[in-house]
């Protein structure tokens, strides 16, 4: 029987390896997910996403068993991520990787239009917004659990889902 | 309709997920953290040598007529602290596995 995290958590205080590494490769892929799609630039967010377990790890005992691992770690991943994107010189990167990601994607196996223009609609939008309909729709997290990962109230997450998902479905809506 | 451009929106926010198990990706993280400690390690026996050098040199008597005792006693003592600091994590594992 696998172990809950909880559990995991405690093996990871008292230093396990095992349960570290159980526990990365149970939460990396929803992790990086979001962080890939918070974030302009891959790297970045497979950077960010590193750290975050490193801090899972060093701040295991910080866990309260009430919430869930994984909105324990979504949250710290969202307060790096915020701490990042103040850096300047993650900035000119991000544009940098950003533009470089445009005109690859004209070429060859160019993703379809509205793709390109939902990713330039979502980058568009405020990183808290863009936190929110990402953790919303694409993670399948309820309201209250993502006010409780990003520290904001019920209804700012609730008017940010909303005015997310108006503007990206005004974009297909414009395409079809 | 706007159901399916929902979909839509859900389906893109979906693409693009990297694999479920991703051994580099751990190998990564682990590698980090090692090297992680490997610096705070280094700081830590950079500053216990830093300190044991300038008890070493200093010419202040340490206690009264047992002055060079009292500086080895000192100096013993840094470095005990200072490997202490450095290698406390696996110390405790290595007490865990005796203890258990």
């Amino acid at each position: 029987m696998e172990a809950d995290d909880e559990n995991l958590l405690a093996a990871v205080q008292n230093g396990s390896d095992q349960a570290f590494n159980t526990f990365i490769d149970r939460h990396q892929q929803a992790l990086r997910t979001f962080l890939r799609r918070l974030l302009a630039n891959t790297s970045d967010a497979d950077d960010i996403a590193q750290e975050t377990f490193l801090a899972a790890w060093s701040g295991a005992g910080t866990f309260r068993a009430h919430g869930s691992a994984r909105s324990w770690l979504f949250s710290i991943a969202w307060h790096k991520a915020k701490g990042s994107q103040r850096q300047w010189f993650r900035v000119s990167r991000r544009d940098t990787a950003y533009h470089e990601t445009l005109s690859r994607s004209k070429g060859q196996d160019a993703p379809p239009e509205d793709q390109i223009a939902l990713r330039q609609a979502l980058l568009s939008l405020p990183l808290d917004q863009r936190a929110a309909v990402v953790l919303c729709l694409g993670s399948g997290y309820s309201h209250a659990e993502v006010a409780e990962m990003l520290g904001v109230p019920l209804g700012t997450i609730k008017s940010h889902v909303l005015r997310s998902r108006e503007k990206l479905r005004s974009i297909l809506g414009d395409k079809s | 309709m706007s159901e399916n451009r929902d979909d839509r929106i859900v389906e893109f926010l979906r693409a693009g997920a990297p694999p479920e198990r991703d051994p580099m990706f751990r190998l990564e993280v682990l590698e980090r953290r090692e090297r992680r400690q490997l610096r705070r390690r280094a700081f830590t026996l950079l500053a216990a040598m830093l300190a044991i050098l300038a008890v070493s040199i200093s010419p202040t008597r340490i206690g009264g007529g047992s002055g060079l005792l009292a500086r080895e006693a000192v100096v013993a003592g840094t470095a005990l602290a200072g490997g202490y600091l450095a290698f406390r994590g696996q110390l405790l594992q290595i007490l865990r596995r005796l203890t258990l």
